[in-house]
């Protein structure tokens, strides 16, 4: 909701564009089979189509809006998808905007609490976290996309029938232009957590609903704070059980808080409510300078998530597979993995590099973070929104007793995200070489970074396709041409780099590690070796590479024959 | 003496929330007062007990050994 008087994308600092509902076309007679389709041109649907379009792969947009989302407001991106979104070559736009922190600071009735900080190190070339609005990730999604061939973005485009077969998916397509259908190998719903695509295949979402709402309202104004996450637990303000504070780029603030029990919602959210509320936060912040209302709307915390991800040649991802609590910042985070994910699995099938049953493993992998975010998630809502007298009192007596004694203060933590590890998949490939090692990224994880000693990051050397990273001492060392010929044969995007003890800048694929601090932070000796992922995730290490492993390794990845 | 652990606490404080629910709220001070006699009779020193009741009112901070445990986000 926007203030009166304002028109509902009229916002004090973000220009909404138009975009031209795309023109019908299909012309009657001619049946084009698309590789994918995407419903859907929020981040998750636009972060897919940039994926997929790496590896060659053609991709139609179909969005019913004409502009970027106005509706969802996800504003925390997190380290891991920084990551991502350096891998699909979009992330500079976001360090240009975002506005990283490291610190979270917890308040009970004025008083500080409890702060935590979140790992950072000299190893980290991402904050873990990072502040901006949903619409300048679209945007910046969208300036990628909208420059790239094979990625064709459809306006004003409603999805209305959707049918698959053994071999094809068909949906209907309605716009102001007329109606067509489109057939495609696959489909991807990014169609968010109001899915046209679930609700056409008759798919409920399952899971539980938490009692406390909360109102959600974005504000300008210059408040000289840091960027850090704050939360307030019985605010002074008396504005509502809970508080939590974020800033955000262009002098804009996100405020949340939870509304007291009883309290009516529909005069809650009046804006002349809103405005009173906010005033005493801001208060509260110390802020007695001039502020702007930007928008505001109403939440409720939920853990709801799809039984299964993928339906034959249907694939939900983002919101529209699931819904998550707020608390974690997972909504966002955990769709862009999901769009990685799926993607890079979906183009190795249709590049002929995979077998199609690895499709699979993108339910199980995905749903799996679902099913963590979720156990932790009711723990989080109950200490946020506390349900009933009991947990109120309960949080209220730690809380109280978390003035002037640590040991009730690591109450407050927010449990925010972190990347999902794929271990049980793995558990089919026996990780016998596991056991050697006693530092470093374990298998399933996503890889960690390193600084070389020249300060290059380690991960930036990452390819789009699977990589490996041979510590060596001797740049000729035998293996690694082994090795880059047996991976680069199932995998032409196959890039090995090498991390050597020599001093120097980096070049060629090899990392200077003059000092040995990335062998040691990842228990390699020379001749040791990590296969990882195209999104970066631990496929198989050893101590010592055994070629044939490996080979297997990837084999196994690529679900393919292992000889 | 051994101190419960944070996910011991927090269990507990999971069972607590569910028993002043259970209660009810005309029974919940005199379950509460009840529970602190019951938890104080298996403590081993008098002393600590009379100290759980400062902590309480706010009169001293508990020493927890808790401190200096990091959070990691």
């Amino acid at each position: 909701m926007r203030p009166q008087g304002r028109g509902e994308l009229e916002s004090l600092y973000f220009d909404y564009p138009r975009f031209d509902t795309a023109r019908v076309p299909e012309p009657s007679g001619e049946t084009v089979t698309h590789q994918a389709i995407i419903v859907g041109a929020g981040p998750v649907g636009l972060t897919a189509a940039i994926a997929l379009a790496r590896y060659g792969i053609k991709s139609v947009i179909l969005e019913a809006r004409n502009t970027f989302n106005d509706g969802s407001r996800a504003i925390c991106v997190a380290r891991s998808s920084m990551q991502t979104f350096q891998q699909i070559g979009v992330v500079q736009p976001f360090l240009d905007k975002a506005l990283g922190w490291t610190r979270g600071r917890c308040f009970y009735s004025s008083r500080e609490i409890y702060a935590f900080d979140m790992p950072y190190s000299n190893n980290d070339k991402f904050y873990p976290m990072y502040n901006i609005q949903q619409q300048y990730i679209e945007r910046y999604l969208w300036e990628i996309a909208d420059q790239c061939d094979l990625i064709d973005i459809r306006w004003g485009s409603r999805m209305t029938q959707l049918r698959q077969s053994d071999s094809a998916v068909i949906v209907h397509v309605e716009s102001d232009c007329g109606a067509y259908d489109l057939q495609s190998q696959y489909l991807l719903a990014a169609d968010g957590a109001h899915s046209a695509a679930r609700k056409i295949m008759k798919l409920r979402l399952q899971g539980q609903n938490f009692e406390g709402r909360y109102v959600i309202a974005d504000v300008r104004a210059q408040i000289d704070r840091p960027t850090e996450r704050l939360a307030m637990f019985e605010p002074k303000s008396g504005v509502g059980a809970t508080v939590l504070v974020h800033r955000q780029p262009d002098n804009i603030w996100r405020i949340d808080w939870q509304l007291r029990d009883g309290e009516n919602e529909e005069e809650a959210i009046h804006e002349n409510n809103i405005r009173g509320s906010v005033a005493k936060v801001l208060d509260e912040l110390g802020h007695c300078g001039e502020w702007d209302l930007e928008w505001w709307s109403i939440y409720t915390a939920n853990t709801l998530c799809l039984d299964d991800y993928r339906h034959g040649r249907i694939f939900f991802i983002g919101d529209s597979a699931h819904i998550v609590p707020i608390f974690g910042v997972r909504g966002l985070n955990n769709g862009i993995t999901d769009a990685h994910n799926l993607s890079w699995k979906l183009a190795y099938v249709l590049n002929g590099l995979a077998g199609e049953t690895l499709l699979d493993t993108y339910s199980l992998e995905r749903r799996g973070a679902t099913l963590d975010v979720f156990a932790n998630a009711s723990k989080s809502a109950r200490f946020m929104t506390p349900p009933t007298r009991g947990w109120q009192l309960a949080r209220h007596a730690v809380l109280s007793l978390a003035v002037d004694n640590e040991f009730t203060r690591p109450f407050a933590n927010p449990r925010q995200m972190h990347p999902f590890a794929y271990v049980d998949r793995y558990a089919e490939f026996t990780p016998v070489r596991e056991s050697e090692f006693s530092a470093g990224t374990p298998y399933g994880h996503m890889c960690s970074n390193a600084q070389g000693s020249d300060r290059t990051y380690l991960l930036d050397f990452a390819g789009q396709g699977f990589s490996g990273i041979l510590f060596a001492t001797d740049r000729r060392d035998p293996i690694s041409a082994a090795i880059a010929q047996a991976c680069g044969a199932l995998d032409p995007e196959f890039k090995l780099v090498l991390v050597t003890d020599s001093a120097g800048a980096a070049s060629n694929n090899i990392i200077p590690d003059h000092g040995g601090k990335i062998a040691s932070a990842f228990g390699a000796k020379s001749g040791s070796f990590y296969l990882l992922r195209p999104d970066l995730h631990v496929a198989g290490r050893w101590r010592d590479a055994v070629l044939g492993e490996i080979e297997s390794a990837l084999r196994f990845q690529l679900v393919r024959p292992i000889s | 003496m051994t101190r419960l652990s944070f996910g011991e606490l927090e269990r507990f404080y999971e069972g607590l929330a569910l028993s002043i629910d259970k209660a009810g709220p005309e029974n919940e001070s005199l379950f509460l007062a009840k529970l602190a006699i019951t938890l104080a009779s298996r403590l081993e020193s008098g002393g600590v007990a009379q100290e759980c009741l400062k902590v309480a009112l706010g009169e001293v901070c508990g020493k927890t050994g808790r401190a200096g445990e990091k959070e990691n986000g």
